[in-house]
């Protein structure tokens, strides 16, 4: 009787704690995910560049956007690590945060993921001899410059990070 | 019998309640570069590896750091040739002792290294430039998906930045 009732509580201490163990691996496992309808899943840049029309006349840059949501899919902030002319500034901001009912959280309430958008824009004309060219050397000390700033905002070590694919001017008027 | 029982209870007990605690110390270190006695992670690199490839390239370095300390799965995207890819990679393989590792040798995670090295002229039409392979990278980068790979998982670790002294920067 004594050594049944010894297994019984064996058995119910199994059965107690070992749903914690495995909750402290799978709370590593938060995540972040663009799931549209109309897109394969991921295709956040795709969305990206259906939704907004870039001007021929964009001057060429290449940068980050950073946004960063909440467990309920609200975004709370948007920073740019260069420069871009305001329509195309507020035209992304929008359709960023027309995106947000399409991001699946799935992390605790008090956690936050950074999203990165690498953002590639280039004026199609300044290939033209007339125009001044497109700068590869400049385009590539920039590319340090934007990590730099990366580091400075979300620090090193970026784990809460989704990385984007790249936005690049596609559709133009 | 029923003693042999109460010692299993007891062993089980004090166990679990050691898993338990370990797997709730702070989970921020683990995966992380330890250093290898050369503190920040771009200096590990620059102070081993050599390599410049043949011209300015951002690339992208991925692979699998599993629990046991195994680095596997590594894939390359970027302009940097296949041969100066290769010798990045076999650099990556031997920095298998210096990463902070879980409790649990099951788990794993997906690192990214972003990797520019910079020799000669990012204006030059030999080979392919530097915008469309940089743009390829980061979307190399997303496409992993197919594999069962996704974005929000991923460790960015610093970037590792060689440059050659004769490309001007503004």
């Amino acid at each position: 009787m004594a050594k049944m009732k010894i297994y019984s509580c064996l058995f119910f201490y199994i059965f107690l704690f070992s749903p914690y163990v495995s909750f402290s691996q799978k709370e590593n496992n938060s995540s972040l995910s663009f799931n549209h309808p109309s897109y394969p899943a991921e295709a956040f840049s795709e969305y990206l560049q259906d939704s907004i029309k870039v001007d021929k006349q964009v001057k060429s840059s290449a940068l980050f956007i950073l946004f960063k949501f909440n467990s309920k899919s609200e975004i709370s902030e948007f920073k740019l690590s260069g420069e871009m002319t305001s329509k195309i500034t507020d035209d992304l901001k929008n359709a960023i945060l027309k995106s947000a009912p399409f991001w699946i959280t799935s992390f605790p309430d008090n956690v936050y993921k950074w999203v990165v958008l690498p953002v590639f824009l280039e004026n199609p004309t300044s290939t033209l001899a007339t125009k001044t060219k497109f700068d590869g050397n400049a385009f590539f000390s920039k590319m340090e410059i934007q990590f730099e700033w990366l580091r400075m905002n979300v620090g090193s070590n970026l784990t809460d990070v989704y990385f984007s694919a790249p936005f690049s001017s596609k559709n133009q008027f | 019998m029923a003693n042999t029982a109460i010692k299993v209870l007891i062993i089980f007990i004090i166990t679990s309640c050691s898993i338990k605690t370990v797997a709730q110390e702070n989970p921020k270190n683990e995966f992380l570069f330890n250093g290898c006695d050369k503190g920040e992670f771009y200096e590990y690199f620059s102070h081993n590896l050599k390599v410049w490839g043949n011209r300015p390239t951002f690339n992208l370095f991925v692979f699998k750091l599993t629990g046991n300390g195994k680095i596997t799965e590594m894939r390359h995207f970027g302009g940097m040739e296949k041969t100066d890819a290769e010798q990045v990679m076999n650099f990556i393989k031997q920095s298998e002792n210096c990463w902070n590792l879980p409790s649990d040798p099951k788990l794993f995670k997906w690192i990214v290294l972003p990797f520019i090295s910079g020799k000669g002229n990012a204006n030059s039409h030999i080979g392919p430039d530097f915008k469309s392979t940089t743009i390829q990278a980061f979307s190399a980068l997303n496409n992993l998906t197919s594999y069962g790979i996704y974005s929000g998982e991923f460790y960015v670790t610093d970037l590792v930045w060689y440059i050659d002294p004769r490309i001007k920067l503004d």
